[in-house]
């Protein structure tokens, strides 16, 4: 009962919230060019799958690792803008 | 209706074969004996085909419980006429397995004379079985059977068994439900058959299992369920649920259209209850589950203990209806920006793939290939994992937490 109010109460209160931002476009363009980009991958990897597997990996890499650090410095800057006592 | 003549062990089939386009479904006919075997199915060619020797024709029949014991064979003859084997190409034996015949390759049987089917003409299939050297065929009982038939080097490809589930039963003793049916296995990349079997009840759905169709064919699975009553300890009283569904689907599942979306072919599905009217008495000493989502305990002046537990349940143990906020939350949030574009990010990148459908095929000659393409991909392939593990290193000396 209590744990279930408490929930209950946090996530109805959170969703409202969200409920007003506005919701992202899924045209399916993005998916499309990935398979396209895909596609090409696959006929590059028939040829050079060496080459094809490490400029995947390193960039699959780059790509993991900067966005997990943008979004530890967001969340890291989040909480600093809560006060603290003093 | 020939009368029904029985020569030693019985050799029930079961009826109603399931077959290809242009062919009326039929009947096995009582008490045939070969050569008058019963006609049970027939094809038209609907062009000009060459059999090639990968052609292949599967033949199923579900046996029930009065099958041939020792040396039950089954033949299959295929003729260009309806009378008993009258221009017949040639037969084959299948050994039953599991109450089902493998395919055989039609080149095997077909002679060499007769490799081509003539567009327009009717071929017809027939069954029979022989049991302990008599041929026979009892009908007039529910039978089921199907035919297969592909590999055919024809500009027009034969629809086979469309996917389905033909036989779907439980055990309340074993707790095993058993799902029969015939799926197909494609090479389209994101596209795959699966068989789904859960069971329903008021604490919600269990046992989830999905299973991927890896060939064409026919499938056989048994999936666990748990009972309708508890476990418990002490002196509790096993509780019950009155009624749970078993259920079953097949679907094919199609390319991500989206981050949370896939899209799904319903193909087919059937649900079974049970309740305890299904249960034999001895079976609850077997079929208990353990206490899930919202349990609930005798409380009593016997049992004390049940009541100090009801009550810490009650303050707090989440309700579903809670636990369904949070599930409404990540749904939102993947649905609303900027949020959502992470996520949609995150599935994109995931399909990225070096094995999809290429865009172009480019051939090389193998020399070619082995002695200048090959040492040159691996060359550079390792200037670029060298030069990347350094990147890495100096990207990761340099974070500042």
């Amino acid at each position: 009962m209590i744990w279930s109010a408490f929930v209950y109460l946090f996530f109805k209160t959170v969703n409202f919230f969200l409920g007003y931002l506005p919701p992202i476009d899924v045209s399916g363009s993005i998916f499309t060019s990935v398979s396209t980009a895909s596609g090409y991958l696959t006929s590059i990897h028939q040829i050079f799958p060496y080459i094809t597997v490490a400029i995947i990996a390193i960039f699959g890499f780059n790509i993991a690792f900067e966005t997990s650090y943008f979004l530890f410095k967001l969340v890291y800057w989040i909480i600093r803008r809560f006060p603290t006592q003093s | 209706m020939a009368l029904i003549f029985i020569f030693g062990p019985k050799f029930a089939l079961a009826s109603l074969l399931y077959l290809q386009p242009n062919q009326p479904a039929s009947f096995v006919t009582a008490g045939d004996s070969v050569p008058n075997a019963s006609l049970v199915g027939s094809f038209i060619a609907s062009s000009d085909m060459i059999l090639a020797s990968s052609s292949v024709i599967q033949a199923v029949v579900q046996n029930d419980s009065n099958y041939c014991q020792g040396s039950a064979s089954m033949y299959l003859l295929i003729s260009d006429s309806s009378s008993s084997q009258s221009g017949s190409y040639g037969t084959f034996i299948f050994t039953p397995t599991s109450d089902r015949l493998s395919s055989v390759q039609i080149a095997s049987i077909i002679p060499s004379s007769y490799d081509s089917l003539i567009s327009g003409n009717t071929y017809y299939f027939r069954l029979h079985s022989q049991c302990s050297g008599a041929d026979y065929l009892i009908g007039g009982e529910s039978i089921s059977g199907y035919f297969y038939f592909s590999g055919y080097l024809s500009t027009e490809s034969i629809n086979t068994t469309e996917s389905k589930i033909y036989n779907f039963s439980y055990s309340t003793t074993t707790e095993l439900a058993h799902i029969e049916g015939f799926w197909k296995a494609t090479t389209t990349p994101g596209i795959t058959e699966r068989l789904s079997f859960y069971q329903e009840s008021s604490l919600g759905q269990e046992d989830f299992v999905q299973v991927y169709a890896t060939t064409t064919g026919f499938f056989s699975y048994d999936f666990p369920f748990r009972g309708s009553s508890y476990t418990t300890t002490g002196t509790t009283t096993a509780p019950l649920l009155s009624e749970f569904t078993l259920n079953a689907r097949l679907d094919q599942y199609g390319p991500i259209v989206s981050f949370t979306q896939t899209d799904i072919l319903p193909l087919d599905a059937t649900s079974t209850s049970i309740s305890g009217l299904n249960y034999g008495v001895n079976d609850y000493s077997t079929s208990t589950r353990n206490l899930l989502l919202y349990p609930e305990y005798e409380c009593g002046i016997t049992s004390m203990t049940g009541c100090v537990k009801n009550a810490f349940i009650w303050a707090f143990y989440p309700t579903q209806d809670s636990l369904n906020q949070y599930n409404n939350f990540l749904q939102l949030m993947q649905n609303k920006a900027p949020f959502g574009y992470f996520y949609s990010i995150k599935g994109s990148l995931s399909g990225i793939s070096s094995t999809s459908t290429s865009i172009f095929n480019i051939t090389i000659p193998a020399n070619l290939k082995q002695f200048i393409f090959d040492p040159f991909d691996i060359a550079i392939a390792s200037i670029l994992w060298f030069f990347g593990s350094i990147h890495i290193y100096k990207r990761l000396k340099d974070v500042d937490i």
